[in-house]
């Protein structure tokens, strides 16, 4: 009957449009069942037919033909910009296991040892708890004449990077509107949704962070929040099985992970603060994030860089969640928003406000706001 | 859970403010609508929808199914709300049928949907601005809030269920039997972003007598090609090139580069609310359901009026059947009709999202209307001097994109630093490279129609390939879209947070 042929037409033209897809982006697509299921995801058999990975070839080729035609046509038209175009092209990241070589960019942290390994491997850390409000390390008391409560501090001509996921996306604007309204500081805000340490084929933070220190050297601070996509098992390779999330396996290439943007930075003089999430809603995400900021924590003391915790700007004491937050009328304003993991616009400030209470800008003067 | 990547990027995921609420969730949605696992679903449920297609009803009782498991897919309270919504549209439609146009039956309609606006939309926003003017007045009151989630598609079927119960007590149709009305307010292309559905038209085809059909297949999958185009390709990019990391923080771009950034947000916003209709369109014919049609080249407009005869179309007509010309239209004078104008705007803002933005956006599409409506007083219509119809595209294109500031800002806060770093404009400013792209977006408006002639014989011409062979030039097609776009498809077919 006609309806049916009808059908039929169409539904073989779904058929051959969806296969000619999957065919041409197989490759990026599995990277993105990887991200969201948190599996490897190749097809059992086609996977390694040579005619389907010819799909997946002619697309990396295409993409290869692309990268280098664009390249080439930048480097014809900058010729002085030849040298770093390459610089930042060609940027290695720390190898899984080599040996942090100390060199103390950073002036102020004489005070300190010699930092050596920052990795350490603890089997199976336990969930640090990380409610309590940052306290100071003795060693940058003596760093500048900064004022009460700041770690860090900037000057007129220096710029800010953000770093992280949707939950830096919502904190990041307000930050970047203070520190230019109030102190005409500039920031380079990067923060991607969907992004964090455990997917770097998803996309890769340490060598962004690499290739956007490189280019912009005008960065002296970097502020970093991210956490919420990466307590899950994460993949190490092609063909290997996942790391499951907080085996030891795990804890040490997240760490090293986090070592090589901290690297990156101590680099190329910059100093970092690492914001870690706060407590959600769901008890078993909110465990991982205490446990995450325990990473962070840890990584970025052994770097001497600085460390704060959301949850005191939120108002958390504990490892307790709560929407909202008692202000000092009395009332009840609302911080999160309805997923229990995403800030309101109170929340966001409440966190960007905590994050410039560490800054000091010696010799600028506060302007309007 | 796809969340939103920022504020409005038209809206996709979760808002980082509660302003531009309809917009966030818009793309939310649109991006689970164009996911690979919808695709994959679909298809499965494309094949025994059709191979059903002996009975329309065992084909309807599938619709309606994969409405509520989409609705579920979100969240059971939302499925909840929809079940008792609609059991108390199907009362109303009753007592509406056996006293027809009586004032409590419009009474009790009225209750129905501003009660549920004000539960789920809008008790924040009227509580705090309440508590503001008492607090400013001296009186501390604290007012009760009930704190719901917003269900999804709210907005669309509680319009669906306006015009189904206005058309009842209007003696235009019977009421409908509960699986019937079930389905026309769940359906679930529509039900996410519209468009605007009225009950004669849909209930139609739900009930149709004959055998159902894929409506112009080749059609329905170029559409959805092109929602590819719009939402992947243009869209995406123009967010995060010239629209997003502007309009977060003006301060740091120049007056151009903020200029640059509105007509951005311009367009970036008709390709995406427009790609999303073209994707809803392709999927109800894939079904064998007509939606209504929502956009006309909406920048093609010569004035307000026609603007809004052309953008969200279904959302316009509404407006104008239901608010505007129940307050009495144009009847009662000039001055009465243009405020009736003034408030019919003024709800189409606050049905857009529940915040003091969105109230001026409205208001200014208000008073643009009453200000043409008294131009044509002074100015014969239509003008024959020379350039004349160029520059009326263009002057209501400028008008319309100085409104969307409100509507893309956060706060007005926001939306006044943007109109006052526009305010820097300097000639020598345009002479730069963001100059150029201005030029080059004005000079893209300018040709719009003539371009948009050339884009409809393409896409009709696309149309006519034969059918054996269609599916090749479209998915080359499709995935060159995706491999030019910034980050494959990883980048925006967005995962978590």
């Amino acid at each position: 009957m006609s309806s049916q042929a009808g059908a039929a037409k169409a539904l073989y033209a779904i058929v051959i449009t969806t296969l000619l897809l999957f065919w041409l982006n197989q490759d990026s697509i599995s990277l993105y069942c990887q991200q969201k299921y948190h599996q490897s995801c190749e097809l059992p058999v086609l996977g390694q037919s040579p005619a389907w990975r010819l799909g997946g070839n002619l697309t990396h080729a295409l993409g290869d033909a692309r990268d280098s035609f664009v390249d080439s046509l930048e480097k014809r038209n900058e010729p002085v910009l030849v040298a770093k175009v390459e610089a930042s092209d060609t940027v290695e990241l720390p190898a899984p296991t080599r040996v942090v070589p100390v060199h103390l960019g950073k002036p102020p942290a004489t005070a300190q040892v010699a930092v050596s390994k920052p990795v350490v491997v603890q089997v199976a850390a336990p969930a640090a708890p990380v409610a309590a409000p940052v306290t100071q390390p003795a060693a940058q008391v003596a760093q500048a004449p900064l004022q009460a409560g700041t770690v860090v501090s900037l000057a007129a001509g220096d710029e800010v990077f953000l770093v992280g996921d949707s939950l830096m996306q919502g904190v990041a604007p307000h930050l970047a509107n203070s520190l230019r309204k109030r102190y005409q500081i500039k920031s380079v805000n990067l923060s991607k949704q969907s992004t964090g340490l455990a997917y770097p084929g998803f996309f890769n933070w340490p060598q962004t962070v690499a290739k956007t220190l490189e280019s912009e050297p005008n960065i002296r601070l970097m502020v970093i929040f991210l956490g919420p996509n990466d307590p899950w098992d994460m993949p190490q390779g092609k063909g290997k099985p996942f790391l499951r999330f907080k085996s030891p396996e795990w804890e040490v290439t997240y760490r090293q992970r986090i070592d090589s943007i901290l690297d990156q930075a101590r680099a190329h003089n910059v100093q970092v603060i690492w914001v870690g999430p706060p407590n959600m809603q769901k008890p078993k995400l909110s465990t991982a994030m205490a446990y995450l900021s325990g990473l962070y924590e840890q990584q970025t003391g052994l770097y001497q860089q600085h460390y704060v915790s959301a949850n005191p700007a939120l108002g958390y004491n504990d490892d307790s969640f709560s929407a909202t937050l008692q202000n000092s009328q009395g009332k009840r304003i609302k911080t999160r928003v309805d997923d229990g993991i995403h800030f309101t616009t109170t929340g966001q400030k409440l966190i960007s406000e905590r994050i410039l209470s560490m800054i000091a800008f010696p010799g600028l003067t506060v302007t309007g706001h | 859970m796809a969340l939103c990547h920022n504020r409005a990027r038209f809206t996709p995921r979760v808002s980082r403010g509660e302003a531009s609420y309809f917009c966030c969730h818009v793309m939310d949605y649109v991006v689970s609508f164009l996911s690979i696992e919808f695709g994959l679903c679909f298809t499965l449920f494309f094949i025994v929808y059709w191979s059903l297609c002996w009975s329309v009803r065992l084909q309807n009782v599938l619709l309606l199914a994969a409405s509520y498991a989409l609705v579920a897919s979100f969240s059971f309270n939302s499925l909840y709300i929809l079940l008792g919504y609609s059991a108390l549209v199907y009362l109303l439609g009753l007592v509406g049928e056996r006293y027809p146009g009586r004032r409590f039956s419009y009474l009790l309609v009225l209750l129905l949907v501003l009660g549920c606006f004000y539960l789920f939309k809008y008790q924040e926003f009227f509580v705090g601005g309440v508590q503001g003017a008492l607090a400013s007045a001296g009186l501390d009151v604290s007012l009760p809030v009930l704190e719901v989630l917003v269900p999804i598609g709210l907005s669309f079927y509680a319009f669906h269920s306006v015009s189904y119960l206005v058309s009842i007590n209007r003696r235009e149709m019977p009421s409908a039997s509960p699986f019937d009305l079930a389905l026309y307010l769940a359906f679930f292309p529509s039900l996410i972003a519209g468009p605007v559905n009225r009950a004669s038209h849909m209930l139609a085809q739900i009930r149709t007598s004959g055998i159902r059909e894929v409506l112009e297949p080749q059609r329905a999958l170029g559409l959805i090609a092109l929602a590819v185009v719009k939402l992947f390709f243009c869209s995406a990019w123009l967010a995060s090139e010239w629209v997003d990391p502007v309009f977060e923080t003006p301060g740091s771009y120049s007056p151009e580069q903020i200029l640059l950034s509105v007509y951005g947000y311009s367009f970036l916003i008709y390709f995406n609310f427009s790609g999303y209709t073209n994707l809803v369109t392709g999927i109800a014919l894939l079904l064998g359901f007509r939606l209504p049609e929502n956009f006309n080249a909406p920048y093609a407009a010569h004035n307000l009026k026609e603007f809004w005869g052309r953008w969200h179309i279904s959302l316009s007509l509404f407006i104008r059947d239901y608010v505007y010309i129940p307050l009495g239209g144009n009847r009662q004078g000039v001055w009465r009709g243009n405020l009736n104008m003034l408030l019919a705007m003024l709800v189409s803002g606050l049905w857009h999202g529940a915040s003091i933005n969105f109230i001026i956006w409205g208001a200014l599409h208000g008073i643009g209307l009453a200000l043409y409506k008294a131009s044509t007083y002074i100015l014969p219509q239509p003008m024959r001097w020379p350039g004349a119809g160029l520059a009326a595209r263009l002057l209501t294109f400028h008008y319309v994109a100085f409104a969307w500031i409100f509507f893309r800002s956060a706060s007005l806060d926001e939306a006044v630093d943007m109109l006052a770093g526009i305010g820097g404009l300097s000639l020598d400013g345009l002479f730069s490279s963001t100059g150029l792209l201005l030029l080059v977006s004005v000079l893209y408006v300018a040709v719009y129609p003539q371009l948009l002639v050339l884009l409809r014989q393409f896409f009709a011409a696309t149309t006519r390939l034969p059918w054996q062979l269609y599916p090749i030039p479209l998915g080359l097609f499709v995935s060159l879209v995706i491999f030019a776009s910034q980050s494959g498809v990883p980048g925006f077919i967005y995962a978590s947070f």
